[in-house]
């Protein structure tokens, strides 16, 4: 049961948050923060005994293992599963859920009730996206977790909010819809060939399907994925949404939303369609490596704060990607990691440029600078955050990046080497962030009044510091709860074992 | 006489019987408690006989079929017209006409769809046709003084015609070849070849273009909007509904007890007929202001989704898919699709001075409820996953999927996702803020309309989230 009451409890919070707002509008944040924080009762058990204890992980996939008839005359079950991967990014959600809440405490003052009812919403929308099993209960995860977030960027956006959240609707609905059709296939071939109608991930990853369609259907699948990712040809929503959507929404949106691409790849693609998958590599990572340095260079050239992040994004996920198709643990590892240290520090990012809006009411590079003066704290944390997306060894994303640039430099040497230009690339813009904003002349001179962070903020992003340089000096026990060998990705050597 | 045909007989009755009140005493309340009470009952009725066993009187001239799959439409179909009844009195109250009438032309179409849906014959189709299209235009032009709603009477007069006429040139076809006008017997004298297989196919192409027309698929659609527009919106809803319904099932039951896919051009023209309307009904929709010309492109495109169950029969390439599986789509889909209209149609009626899409602008701020329904109804049409409409999409999905009709899916896709962009703007335009706070004082929201309201949300929500009892009783009816 108790992964079903964890998917329940922000979805009563909402609805008892929406409903508190007519007795008092500070209300509604007050019982997101308490349902959040409920949350992590049900993972209690499961903290207490597993992340530094690798053993519970050897005997089988699942840690946590619910099923409840559905729909019985497809077969379709509400299964929920939790293994070592999906814990890890429920945590995250968790935490980046607290962070979003954090940046929306002060800046959304409007309808709050709904607000928060549509952040809590999500985010359950996210936690199960990561916990179904059931394939048909992931799809419709899937497509209810953009209901609620296309309400947040549409109502308490900015200046072109509609044309963002319609966008970012429309793009994902048509990788949906794209994903159901795959998902119908997949069953149906399955049936087919086994006599089995399941829907279930544990009985049709017993027998992958073969044929000519299975190419298809998992290249369905896999676009679905890299909308969310995004991957390059299908990018094109996340800049909109990311620089319309209020600070938390973005938070939401960069820490978990994009996750689920990269999850989807890892948990259904990789192992359900072992064959195509490996037909497919190639496409996909040349699509990584492009997304990569493409990325960069869109980042480098933007002069909106919001929208460089966001592209700064678009270049990180590309390492996502050609860590999932290099076929290789270390690549593996480090793509999880680094959907992990990039949801950290991409979202602190988007805090920080929440807070510099919230202050100067612009995001526009050069209509900024010299912040350091009026406001040291927030220009430190500027320059931390900045410096970990540009992959400074000793945080989480350097770790990433490096394991999979080792990983997959032992079948694409060239085309890793054109991704560690991305590296450079990612200091470029860093760089060019931390200068324009914080350093250089000062364009509010007379503004000294501005404060600095407060203590809420600063404990918001002093936290996210922690858990990057943690993740970078010790992230052993991280690679330890992804078990790959039980992911039943079977193309890895053995001989390389698995754990680094 | 045959139990089944108690329902049909006491609405039948239910007309003479206002129109007896008519000759003495004009009383509207009197009037609509006859007609919603007659609906209650067969409705009653139908359900009790859904429950009995089906007595097998399969002879081949009998006019009617009665089995569980018929009951089950003809109770879906007095569903439909009891959830519109329950809005009729409110609606007919702000028009300045005679009110009595209507029901009695209510009455008689529903009667027409009644016995369209257990016609096993081409005499009893035709006649409940009729009856069902004549009242149509009656209800189309009622407002008098209406000059829109005149000219779409006149219209839907004339088109109906016409498409009556190819109706019963091809069922003339038809018996000269086969030599009765019986459905059932449509397959069984094919060894004495009579006519040419072109000459069939000629009438079949002539039955369909008469169905097509009041299903408004592609090439017969042009009508569609200007009526929707026209005629009075109790009559429009009934027209998206009932008369769709009726007629579909029609199409169906002569497809599959014809075995008319056996002919590859049929096969051909269902498709391109399928596709050319999930496009244009998707595209004419996409810009448009009026929000019932918006439901009434969205009604094609519909029914162009669902003109891919006739595409579904005799290659079984997975067998998860048997005909039962089909049936059950086909019922499955309609229950979803027509549920959503009627919920779509009464908050129409319970926002009387709303016809453009920007009258709702900022709906959701003043109104939150009756917003809402609207916009879980758009997501349900739309096909969003929690809604019934999506429960729907799937079934359709699997049944297409399992029969590798690729090309059509691929056409479902994309015209779906042109299709979600207007969806989104009714919802998006009710989400904006308003201009005119008191735009929406006028709304009354009493507790018929919300627990009407409520209803509609439990039966599209409810059998969104948890489709498994519906989908049960669906499997039990196709058996």
């Amino acid at each position: 049961m108790s992964l079903f009451i964890l998917l329940s409890i922000p979805l009563m919070g909402g609805v008892l948050a929406w409903y508190s707002e007519r007795f008092n509008a500070d209300l509604p944040k007050k019982i997101a923060v308490i349902s959040l924080l409920m949350c992590w009762l049900p993972l209690i058990p499961l903290l207490n005994s597993m992340p530094f204890d690798a053993s519970v992980l050897g005997t089988s996939q699942w840690l946590i293992n619910e099923s409840y008839s559905w729909i019985p005359l497809f077969n379709i079950s509400a299964h929920l599963a939790l293994d070592g991967l999906s814990f890890l990014l429920i945590i995250l959600t968790l935490i980046m859920g607290l962070v979003a809440l954090s940046s929306a405490w002060h800046e959304i003052t409007k309808r709050t009730g709904l607000f928060y009812l549509n952040l809590l919403w999500t985010l359950a929308g996210v936690l199960g996206v990561f916990l179904a099993i059931d394939l048909f209960l992931f799809f419709v995860f899937w497509e209810v977790m953009l209901v609620p977030m296309y309400f947040l960027i549409s109502i308490w956006g900015y200046e072109n909010r509609h044309y963002a959240a319609f966008k970012f609707f429309i793009f994902t609905q048509a990788g949906g819809l794209l994903m159901l059709i795959s998902l119908c296939a997949l069953v149906g071939i399955h049936y087919q060939q086994t006599g089995i109608l399941s829907f279930d991930y544990n009985i049709l990853i017993q027998n992958p399907i073969t044929g000519d369609l299975a190419f298809w259907v998992a290249l369905g699948f896999t676009i679905a994925f890299l909308v969310k990712l995004p991957a390059l040809p299908f990018h094109s929503w996340l800049p909109d949404a990311h620089t319309q959507a209020p600070t938390a929404a973005s938070v939401i949106l960069a820490a978990v939303l994009l996750k689920t691409g990269g999850y989807g790849i890892i948990r259904f693609v990789l192992p359900l369609f072992p064959e195509a998958s490996i037909q497919l590599a190639p496409f996909m990572m040349l699509i990584g490596v492009i997304g990569i340095i493409y990325g960069a260079m869109m980042a480098f050239v933007q002069t909106d704060l919001k929208r460089l992040v966001a592209y700064s994004s678009v270049s990180h996920m590309g390492f996502v990607l050609l860590g999932c198709f290099a076929f290789n643990i270390y690549a593996l590892q480090g793509a999880v990691m680094q959907m992990l240290a990039h949801g950290i520090s991409t979202s602190a990012l988007f805090v920080l440029v929440g807070m510099i809006q919230h202050r100067y009411h612009t995001r526009d590079l050069n209509e900024l600078g010299g912040l350091w003066i009026n406001l040291p704290k927030l220009s430190a944390f500027g320059l931390f955050f900045g410096i970990a997306s540009l992959g400074m060894p000793g945080l989480g994303n350097f770790v990433a990046e490096f394991l999979i640039l080792v990983g997959s430099f032992e079948q694409y040497p060239k085309l890793t080497i054109l991704a560690a230009s991305g590296l450079i690339l990612a200091a470029i813009y860093s760089l060019l962030l931390i200068y324009k904003t914080f350093f250089g002349q000062t364009k509010h001179p007379h503004e000294s009044k501005i404060a600095d962070t407060n203590t809420k903020e600063w404990c918001t992003l002093i936290s996210m510091c922690f858990i990057l340089i943690y993740l970078g000096l010790h992230p052993q026990p991280f690679f330890d709860l992804v078990p790959v060998t039980l992911m039943k990705l079977s193309f890895i050597p053995a001989d390389i074992g698995a754990s680094l | 006489m045959n139990v089944y045909y108690y329902p049909a007989s006491i609405v039948m009755f239910a007309a003479l019987l206002i129109l007896i009140q008519l000759c003495f005493k004009r009383s509207h309340i009197t009037s609509y408690l006859i007609s919603g009470l007659s609906i209650f009952i067969a409705l009653f009725m139908q359900f009790v006989l859904q429950n009995q066993p089906t007595s097998q009187t399969n002879s081949s001239n009998v006019l009617f079929i009665f089995n569980a799959q018929t009951s089950f439409v003809a109770f879906l179909l007095l569903m439909v017209v009891g959830l519109i009844w329950a809005q009729l009195y409110n609606w007919l109250k702000t028009i300045n006409e005679q009110k009595e009438e209507y029901y009695l032309l209510f009455l008689l179409s529903t009667i027409g769809g009644l016995i369209m849906v257990s016609s096993n014959h081409f005499a009893s189709f035709f006649l409940g046709l009729e009856l069902m299209s004549l009242s149509f235009v009656g209800l189309i032009a009622y407002c008098g003084h209406d000059q829109k709603a005149q000219e779409a009477g006149i219209k839907y007069l004339i088109l109906s015609a016409i498409a009556s006429a190819f109706i019963l040139m091809g069922a003339a076809l038809l018996y000269l070849q086969f030599g009765s006008l019986s459905f059932s017997e449509l397959l069984q004298n094919t060894s004495s070849e009579i006519l040419p297989p072109w000459a069939i196919i000629t009438a079949i192409i002539f039955i369909f273009t008469g169905l097509f027309f009041k299903l408004s698929l592609v090439p017969c659609h042009l009508w569609v909007a200007d009526l929707f527009e026209g005629a009075p919106l109790v009559t429009a809803a009934m027209l998206a509904t009932l008369s769709k319904l009726a007629v579909f099932i029609i199409l169906w039951r002569l497809v599959t007890l014809g075995n008319w896919q056996q002919y590859q051009i049929i096969i051909d023209i269902i498709s391109i007929v399928a596709v050319a309307s999930m496009f244009i009904g998707n595209f004419l929709g996409l810009l448009q202001k009026n929000l019932l010309r918006l439901i009434a492109y969205s009604s094609i495109a519909h029914f162009g989704y669902l003109l891919i169950v006739l595409l579904l029969i005799n290659n079984n390439a997975i067998s998860f898919s048997s005909q039962s599986f089909n049936e059950q789509t086909l019922f499955f889909y309609l229950v979803a699709y027509l549920f959503t209209l009627v919920g779509v149609f009464s908050i129409f009626m319970q926002l009387p001075k709303t016809k453009t899409l920007d009258d709702l602008t900022g709906l959701f701020w003043h109104k939150p409820f009756i917003a809402i329904t609207l916009m879980l109804l758009m997501l349900s049409l739309a096909g969003i996953p929690l809604t019934l409409g999506f429960m729907a999409k799937f079934y359709l999905v699997m049944a297409a999927v399992s029969q590798q009709l690729w090309l059509v899916l691929t056409a479902l896709v994309i015209s779906s996702i042109i299709g979600l962009f207007y969806y989104l703007r009714v919802i998006m335009t009710m989400l904006k803020t308003p201009e005119d706070e008191l735009k929406f004082s006028d709304i009354k929201s009493d507790g018929r309309n919300l627990s009407l309201n409520i209803l509609i949300l439990f039966l599209v929500i409810g059998f969104g989230i948890f489709p498994s009892s519906l989908s049960q009783f669906i499997q039990q009816v196709t058996g």
